[in-house]
């Protein structure tokens, strides 16, 4: 009787110690990132950036457009970006100025795949924006990781 | 040392030869009387070096092959200066990519805008036809924004 129940506890552990392993090896998340784009006084007709998870153990699963119209669209990127830790964006609109954003505006929306539990860290660059006329802009790029409700 | 008794200049090895005395002395000597010429034999000799030394008149073939030189000379510098001028816009037309619109050596977005306000306002450039359908639209301007994000891009432009 003593063996028999021996042998129960030893497998009660086993059992246990490999559903530890399992929800260890399962712990994935998704992270939204929104990236936003302050062009000042000037209309944003175009802009270029890039995106690096330069720590924290995360993939990029999808890329969304932006919030204004005119950049609601996806932009540009490579698909080879997908699940990999680096992107380069960009998109461009010839539309007259009343109808491109001014000011500070979200362009993209990157979703990112975590997995463990490491702090993620960005980095982002702004490698050109431009005026409806096709001039290059100062603008300023910021990236907020979106709180999960 | 040369032992040849017949040598009037003995010598020995790598000595300078010399003159004999005598033969020295008779040079020196001014000559004790005056050769003469006849003036008509002066006058043949300074005729046949005038003949001589003459410019030589030019003759018809000499003058046919100037006139086809310059022709030729002429039309070779022209081909030259031609080639040149292929090579400089050959050169010109290759520095930047096709993409690089707006010719700042990058290939980015504002090349795709660019190309795109000018489709836009019908100013094509047939050379922008990147996806080769026989037209320079908005498709061309998205091949060149899609050309900027490569991850990996070609060599620079």
């Amino acid at each position: 009787m003593k063996a028999l129940l021996g042998i129960l506890c030893v497998l009660t552990c086993a059992v246990a110690v490999g559903q530890q392993s399992t929800t260890n090896a399962t712990t994935v998340r998704f992270q939204a990132v929104d990236i936003y784009v302050d062009s000042g006084n000037s209309p944003l007709a175009a802009y270029q950036l890039e995106f690096t998870v330069t720590a924290g153990s995360a993939k990029i699963a999808g890329i969304e457009g932006g919030e204004h119209a005119a950049f609601a669209q996806p932009p540009f990127y490579d698909p080879k970006a997908m699940q990999q830790e680096r992107v380069v964006l960009a998109a461009y609109r010839t539309d007259s100025d009343n109808k491109l954003p001014k000011g500070r505006t979200r362009v993209v929306t990157i979703h990112l795949q975590v997995s463990g539990r490491g702090e993620l860290k960005f980095e982002s660059k702004l490698q050109a924006a431009a005026s409806s006329n096709g001039d290059k802009i100062k603008a300023e790029l910021s990236v907020e990781k979106r709180s999960v409700k | 040392m040369n032992m040849n008794p017949s040598d009037p200049n003995p010598r020995r090895d790598g000595e300078e030869p010399t003159a004999p005395a005598k033969l020295v002395a008779a040079l020196k000597e001014p000559p004790s009387r005056r050769v003469f010429v006849p003036s008509s034999v002066d006058a043949a000799v300074l005729h046949a070096a005038r003949q001589h030394f003459a410019q030589p008149t030019r003759t018809r073939s000499s003058l046919f092959h100037s006139w086809l030189a310059w022709p030729a000379v002429a039309t070779t510098a022209l081909v030259l200066v031609g080639f040149g001028y292929f090579l400089f816009r050959q050169d010109e037309s290759t520095r930047f990519a096709r993409e690089d619109v707006n010719h700042d050596g990058q290939v980015d977005i504002l090349d795709a805008l660019q190309l795109a306000r000018e489709t836009q306002s019908g100013d094509r450039s047939a050379g922008h036809d990147l996806n080769g359908d026989g037209h320079v639209d908005g498709r061309d301007a998205d091949i060149i924004a899609a050309r900027a994000v490569q991850l990996e891009k070609g060599p620079k432009s």
